[in-house]
């Protein structure tokens, strides 16, 4: 054991000397290395941002939301709402069906009402809004007022106290601009008579598309089984297939230019060491000779190569770190997107995954040195 | 292992590209000093990398003592070797030089500090101990690379021109080394030109013998 620290400690050394002999050797190995390395960094950190502003997009334009429609005429009373029928899908997304009943509503301040009305199915999706204002059957729906107000509106002809809500999150989805009147269906029967037109919202998780697409083709069998051909749904898969190709291209895109980083690495490293191992090898041949194994000798120019790269990953990552803004926020990036705390492209894990590639590029670069090594001392040495 | 303190070559051949340097060689060397003789190019130095391992033989076996071949192994513990040219590692001083082969030797860390010592001071270079190899004369660094041979009283002792280029003084040292501190049962090749060597008590190998003489070589002379 001590002979091999002794002679790993002297190749240390042959190594801290050399760089001093050679420091150009050693600043072209950096340099290389520094600007694969914050290339790789930044094409990551571009890469990241543009996801995350692909996942924003997509939660936007509601990647896990399927939307079913369905105008019901007189003829259809009695019959079951789309919202029951979808009922037993609640334990896998979200359920929010409501009915627009044609009723007359007004608000004498903001104009024209529309009236839905909600099952039992939607309650939950309904609770964390109504929870917070004072009880009330019918409830107004804006973000014009404060949550809690109370106030009269004119539904089909008569003045009816309603407490305002704000609108939750999900009714982005909808296509409803006017202000809302929501009471269940309870309170609803009067103004049924004339059929009414129904929307459900099925909000599942975008992040699993094979769960969207499962729970789509629920819906499907449900709509045939009922014989419900009235009902029109719009479903995401064909943008979450599209996303998915995305993401494909994307990690083939970022997994290429790793690979092509660590070749470059490999090729610039490997010239440069098997020069450096033309003019030591006397010096190599002769630790040899006396009985030190070649892969110490081999470990001796990898651990060069693996320093090399720390020192020159840990450059670029304060050189991207400290151009992050610059960079994306000139590349047209949302500033929040560039915020670090959010989103940090230099966090040491995604510094890995992408500096792994330079890595393996380095420890190829000995391969060279690794067949030098196979000529026999005998015929090095005089 | 090879229980056998001898040297044994059977059939050695050995070439460099299409010259061919050894051809069917058989020799047989005993515990003890052995001279080994000849013109330049006659395969001297060949014989003795290819019994320190160093090279590869093309046909034939080599037994050595101690080892079942001439590997890492037996570079490590039984070999010691000089080569013609000097051959000091330069980022270290001279005590870690030889301290370095002693190591490698696995020899305990006190035994090593003893042989250490006991070489430099036969080999008189213990004021330069400390020193770089690249601040000592080149009769200096010589007896520094033998005392590196010799600190791990190896079983196999390869001497490649010791005294060439030498003054006598440092070749009378390097001589009575040889004469009197060789190890027990070590078996000491020597390949030289230098005459001197002859005062000491030795076997001999005339190389000559088994080459042609290079006649354009004898025309000249």
């Amino acid at each position: 054991m001590k002979a091999w620290t002794l002679i790993a400690f002297y190749l240390s050394k042959d190594i801290w000397s050399r760089w001093l002999e050679h420091p150009g050797a050693v600043f072209a190995r950096l340099f290389v290395g520094v600007l694969l390395a914050a290339l790789l960094l930044f094409a990551q950190a571009g890469f990241m941002i543009a996801g995350r502003s692909l996942e924003m997009k997509v939660a936007r334009l509601g990647a896990g939301t399927l939307l079913l429609t369905e105008v019901a005429g007189p003829e259809r009373i009695g019959q079951p709402s789309l919202g029951r029928l979808l009922a037993p899908l609640g334990d896998r997304a979200q359920l929010i069906a409501f009915r627009q009943l044609p009723v007359s509503a007004r608000d004498p301040l903001h104009g024209e009402c529309l009236v839905l009305a909600y099952g039992r199915e939607t309650f939950a999706a309904l609770a964390p809004s109504l929870a917070t204002v004072p009880p009330s059957a019918i409830y107004y729906v804006t973000a014009k007022l404060p949550s809690g107000v109370t106030l009269e509106v004119e539904i089909d002809g008569v003045l009816r106290s309603v407490v305002t809500v704000q609108p939750p999150t999900w009714l982005a989805r909808l296509p409803l601009f006017n202000p809302l009147l929501i009471v269940p269906d309870e309170l609803a029967t009067a103004w049924e008579g004339q059929g009414h037109f129904e929307f459900c919202l099925l909000l599942a998780d975008p992040s699993r598309p094979a769960e969207v697409r499962a729970l789509a083709e629920g819906v499907r069998t449900i709509l045939a089984m009922e014989r419900r051909d009235t009902a029109q749904l719009q479903s995401p898969e064909t943008l979450l297939d599209e996303i998915a190709a995305l993401s494909l291209t994307r990690e083939r895109t970022q997994a290429l230019a790793g690979i092509a980083g660590g070749i470059v690495l490999a090729l610039v490293f490997g010239a440069i060491a098997s020069l450096e191992y033309r003019q030591n090898r006397y010096i190599v041949a002769l630790l040899r000779s006396f009985g030190a194994p070649a892969t110490l000798v081999l470990l001796r120019y990898a651990v060069e190569a693996v320093v090399l790269l720390a020192l020159a990953g840990f450059g670029a990552g304060l050189l991207a770190a400290n151009l992050h803004s610059y960079v994306f926020g000139f590349a047209g990036f949302e500033a929040g997107l560039l915020d670090r705390i959010v989103l940090d492209p230099y966090a040491p894990a995604e510094v890995w995954t992408q500096l792994r590639w330079l890595l393996v590029g380095a420890l190829f670069s000995v391969v060279p040195i690794s067949f030098a090594l196979r000529q026999p001392v005998g015929r090095i040495l005089q | 292992m090879n229980d056998s303190t001898d040297i044994v070559c059977a059939g050695l051949g050995f070439g460099y590209g299409n010259k061919q340097v050894l051809d069917r060689f058989d020799a047989h060397f005993s515990p003890g000093l052995t001279l080994i003789k000849g013109f330049s190019g006659c395969g001297k130095s060949t014989l003795l990398k290819l019994v320190a391992g160093y090279l590869r033989a093309t046909s034939g076996t080599l037994t050595v003592p101690g080892a079942r071949a001439p590997d890492a192994a037996f570079q490590r513990r039984h070999l010691g070797f000089v080569f013609q040219q000097l051959n000091l590692l330069p980022l270290a001083t001279l005590r870690r030089n030889l301290e370095l082969i002693g190591a490698l030797a696995e020899l305990p860390r006190n035994q090593v500090r003893a042989q250490t010592e006991k070489y430099l001071a036969l080999l008189g270079l213990e004021e330069f101990a400390e020193r770089l190899p690249s601040t000592l004369s080149g009769g200096q660094q010589q007896r520094a690379a033998i005392a590196r041979a010799f600190i791990k009283e190896p079983t196999v002792l390869l001497l490649d021109e010791p005294t060439s280029g030498l003054d006598d003084l440092n070749c009378r040292v390097i001589m009575k080394l040889l004469g009197s501190h060789l190890p027990p049962a070590c078996v000491c090749l020597v390949a030289t030109h230098d005459q001197r060597l002859s005062a000491l008590p030795h076997e001999g190998l005339d190389f000559n013998r088994f080459l042609p003489v290079e006649r354009h070589l004898v025309a000249l002379a």
